[in-house]
């Protein structure tokens, strides 16, 4: 018994080229894969104090942070959807941060679910609201989103994505309704309001503008990455809703002589400010896990910024609050500027959702989001018709969930 | 005569030499025997089930209107035709079969062993090398690059094409097993009744209808119980094989549970898990159908014909396509990154960078060998078990023949059930162990078992009786004597936990530490991870492909005879 115990205790350590003789590595649980994940082990690597192991949890990472055996719980996690502070099995597990690093006001309101708690900080932010096109392409940029519902370009939408659409609806709706959408969640009724249904049909009517039915059949085919290729690398289309962290895709992807250039998602209307939605990455220390996990937690997200980080940043795609926004390429230093400041901003809606509406390829608001666009771009259904099926199997599923 | 029937047959033997050990071992030691088996198999397959089916009747009958639910009409829908794709498996292996039936035994083993071979490749794998063939892109899938030549442009990716894409790639994955059972049936034709028929004048149709289709029945139902078991199984084809907005349109229903069981409530889950169970069985009732009856083939393989076939010319084509699937999962990991993120894997290049940027990933590296050292636990605990159980259920005294068919049925069942039918209850009781390397060993080892004593029983059954043996050594020879059979069953088990997603999702794994799991987080961003993607498939299906060529003889020893020659 104790020999085979012995031995299964060996298996996690032996690929992991276990570090200093007698503590155990701290484990990291992220999201990430491919480039991302190479960045945050280059950072993970130089933790002065502890030998780190960092893995991908992908998707299962809120059933990692659930409860699991103590023998995989992570210590650390890196949880890209806030709405996992939100759900009491996920939030009983994680240990509040009692000297947490200073972040901004309107950062350290969203990790504190509870009042003088705070749960995590956050590791990278987003600014979901900016759109891509080559610096030379020429045309007319969309001014309203009234605008934009005539043809200003052809659309590139990595509608494989459901996440893609879902900033593009976050975006309209918080464009038109700055009312409604903080307060949309899981009851059903307000998902049912005509400024839902309103904004749905603008989208409609933007996404049929934008592409022609075999664009649109193409672009369910499309990742993220694939839709900014189409606009910088192939130069089959000319504009690309994307958060800033397109910008690493371009550079490394781009055709040689590209230039990239952004604006901000456009307003309702002339007399309106334009949408700012932001999404991020909150870090967090477990309840189950070492005692050191907290200081782990503060070294990725203080102001000791360490250098591997802050080379990321400057190589574009990567902000956090307490990075300067100067460290940034230049083209991403007006974006990051504007997260820093925020204070009216709001997070992405679908990674607030809880719930059936909660996002996952072919589930939730993802799901109906793309049979919207489906109906929009490639059967070619008007936009009303199209949103207001969107709209009545919205407050279904929500009810789902209330039932 | 001597019976030489393939894979498993059911009808009983008429050997009049008897198995191994005839004054065999006594009841207490049988029970012991059979009780790590019998163990896992009722603690991890059958308590859970029953749970299942329990709660799915808490309500009378009224859980199960989740029937009336459209999405779960469309995947249940979906489902119906991934099975009605494991009948047209059957009819290309049949198809195959037919083709290569007198192409010498040269070609023939070269078809056994190139069309098999897609069989122990993850479907993940063949999931995101049907995905590159097909790209959107011109410039990236090698289809649509030959279409564009005629000026045509298809999303083949995208919706209705979807299903021509993830119907070609389960077509090659299975195909060639489907193959295996009918061109061994084939070359075991009775062929003095054949020739008899024919000096009687017997016309064509007549001999296919008397003779060739009787003989062919037991094979057809193995080969249509496989592809029905793969068809229901399908998870991991379509999560890496279609694009995210695709994957509804595509998903079978137990793809479906996965995804909304916890939308659906516990008790319409644990109905419409049930009803999955259900619609496997009814499906393979059939094949058990046509098992049962007796099925031999009398005459040992047909010596090669003289003269050779033309079809040599077709078939050894057919070889080479069978393999481009290959050749195109290492050329692509061949690519630099940058490249194969952006252009097709026709532009060869011969750049190392992505299998270092496969090897630098330490998740990788890690998984790689955390996930071999367990799929060997799991195959050891799965012979530590089975192979037992297997040896005492082929002693015809304790298990008398009439007795063995309630035991196959039930062997077949649990073989064949689908996972989500017992993953709730199983994850409940397992809360506090879930994500231990325990637990996930336990729950490999017990889904493999009744596969593995299926096939070690039948190694068993015809291991002959040692003259002077005495019955402590009996276990022992009969493991020496039936090594094809045990070396077949540690095959299966390995390539299943090798290859698994579907139990690690189940029981909600931390991908962290599985290999497959690692590779499906490479489709968060699919085209542009494709270089480092298609370096680590290489080096994942490197394993299973290496494991299945070395052992090849013995397998097929095992899959055709199960002793030794």
């Amino acid at each position: 018994m104790l020999s085979r115990r012995r031995f299964l205790a060996a298996i996690p350590a032996a690929g992991l080229a276990a570090g200093c003789a007698g503590t155990r590595p701290l484990r990291v649980a992220v999201v990430w894969s491919g480039d991302e994940l190479r960045r945050f082990l280059t950072v993970a690597r130089d933790y002065p104090h502890r030998t780190v192991t960092v893995y991908s949890a992908g998707d299962n990472i809120a059933a990692l942070l659930r409860g699991p055996s103590t023998e995989v719980a992570p210590d650390v996690a890196v949880i890209p959807r806030l709405g996992m502070l939100y759900e009491p099995g996920i939030r009983a597990g994680i240990r509040p941060l009692e000297d947490p690093p200073p972040q901004p006001e309107f950062w350290r309101r969203l990790v504190s679910p509870v009042p003088g708690r705070v749960l995590g900080a956050w590791f990278k932010i987003a600014h979901k609201s900016l759109v891509w096109h080559r610096d030379d392409h020429g045309l007319p940029l969309p001014e309203t989103l009234d605008a934009w519902t005539r043809p200003r370009g052809t659309l590139s939408i990595g509608a494989a994505d459901g996440w893609m659409l879902s900033d593009w609806f976050e975006n309209v709706l918080l464009a038109r309704s700055p009312g409604t959408y903080p307060e949309l969640g899981s009851q059903a009724e307000l998902w049912g309001s005509a400024e839902v249904t309103e904004a749905l049909e603008l989208l409609a009517a933007v996404w049929q503008a934008g592409m022609t039915a075999e664009q649109g059949r193409r672009a369910l085919t499309l990742q993220f990455h694939d839709s900014i290729l189409d606009v910088f690398t192939y130069r089959t289309a000319d504009l690309v809703a994307a958060p800033d962290f397109a910008w690493p895709v371009i550079a490394r992807y781009g055709a040689a002589g590209v230039t990239a250039a952004h604006f901000r998602f456009p307003a309702a209307s002339a007399a309106a400010g334009p949408p700012l939605v932001v999404g991020g990455d909150v870090a967090l220390a477990l309840n189950a896990g070492d005692p050191d996990a907290a200081a782990f937690v503060t070294w990725l997200t203080g102001p000791e910024r360490p250098a591997a980080l802050e080379a990321w940043a400057g190589e574009g795609g990567f902000l956090a609050p307490h990075i300067p926004p100067e460290v940034s390429p230049p083209g991403l230093r007006g974006p990051a500027g504007e997260l820093v400041q925020a204070r009216n901003a709001r997070y992405d809606l679908s990674d607030r959702l809880t719930g059936p509406l909660a996002g996952g390829d072919g589930r939730g608001l993802w799901l109906i989001l793309t049979d919207l666009f489906t109906a929009a771009t490639v059967t070619r259904e008007r936009p009303a018709a199209a949103a207001a099926a969107a709209a009545a199997r919205l407050v279904a599923t929500a009810r789902k969930g209330a039932a | 005569m001597s019976e030489d029937a393939f894979l498993y047959e059911v009808a009983p033997h008429h050997d009049t030499r008897g198995p191994a050990a005839q004054h065999g071992i006594g009841r207490w030691r049988a029970a012991r025997y059979l009780l790590l088996a019998v163990l896992l198999a009722a603690g991890v397959l059958l308590a859970p089930l029953a749970a299942t089916v329990l709660i799915s009747l808490s309500d009378g009958l009224g859980h199960y209107r989740v029937l009336t639910d459209p999405d779960v009409l469309r995947a249940l829908g979906n489902s119906l035709v991934w099975l009605g794709l494991a009948v047209l498996v059957c009819a290309a292996g049949f198809g195959l079969a037919w083709l290569a039936r007198d192409v010498g035994p040269r070609l023939g083993g070269v078809l056994r062993v190139v069309l098999v071979l897609p069989a122990v490749v993850s479907p993940l794998t063949t999931g995101a090398i049907f995905r590159l063939l097909f790209d959107t892109n011109p410039q990236r899938g090698a289809v649509n690059a030959v279409l564009a030549a005629f000026g045509a442009d298809v999303a083949f990716l995208g919706l209705g094409w979807i299903w021509l894409v993830l119907g070609l790639a389960f077509l090659w994955q299975w195909s060639g097993v489907a193959f295996l059972v009918f061109h061994e049936a084939l070359a075991r034709m009775p062929a003095s009744l054949l020739r008899m028929a024919q000096a009687f004048g017997l016309e064509r149709r007549r001999q296919i209808w008397s003779i060739v289709l009787p003989s062919l029945a037991g094979a057809a139902s193995l080969a249509y119980l496989l592809a029905v078991v793969a068809a229901a199984r399908v998870f991991d084809l379509v999560l890496m094989g279609a694009p995210g907005s695709m994957q509804p349109w595509v998903e079978p229903g137990g793809q479906f549970w996965w995804r909304h069981h916890s939308d659906l409530g516990t008790g319409p889950a644990a109905a419409l898990a049930v009803l999955l169970s259900v619609l496997v069985g009814l499906l393979a009732l059939p094949a058990l159908a046509g098992l049962r009856r007796q099925v031999t083939w009398p005459e040992q393989r047909a010596a090669p014909h003289g003269r050779r076939s033309r079809r040599r010319l077709l078939m050894g084509p057919l070889a080479a396509l069978w393999l481009l699937p290959f050749v195109v999962l290492v050329l692509t990991s061949l690519r630099a990154p940058e490249a194969a993120a952006v252009s097709g894997w026709w532009h060869i290049q011969a750049d190392l960078r992505s299998y270092g940027d496969a090897l630098a990933d330490s998740g990788f590296t890690g998984a790689l060998l955390t996930t071999l050292v367990r799929t060997v636990v799991v195959v050891a605990l799965v012979l530590l078990a089975a192979v037992p159980a297997a040896y005492v259920l082929a002693q015809e005294h304790l298990v008398p023949r009439r007795a063995w068919r309630p035991v196959l049925l039930v062997a077949v069942a649990l073989a064949a059930l689908p996972p989500q039918a017992f993953a709730v209850p199983l994850q409940e009781s397992l809360s506090r162990l879930v994500g231990s390397t325990l637990a996930l060993v336990t729950v490999h080892a017990a889904l493999v078992i009744p596969l593995a004593v299926l096939v070690l029983h039948r190694g068993f059954a015809r291991v002959r009786a040692p003259v002077m043996a005495r019955h402590r050594w009996a276990l022992v020879h009969a493991m020496r004597e039936g090594s094809p059979s045990v070396v077949l069953a540690g095959v299966l088990a390995f390539v299943l936990v090798w290859n698994d997603t579907l139990v690690g999702l189940l029981l909600n794994w931390p991908a962290g530490d599985h290999l497959p799991l690692i590779l499906l987080e490479q489709n968060r961003h699919f085209m542009s991870t494709a270089g480092t993607l298609a370096a680590q498939s290489v080096i994942a299906t490197a394993v299973p492909v290496a494991l299945v060529i070395v052992t090849r003889r013995l397998l097929y020893r095992g899959l055709t005879g199960g002793v030794r020659a």
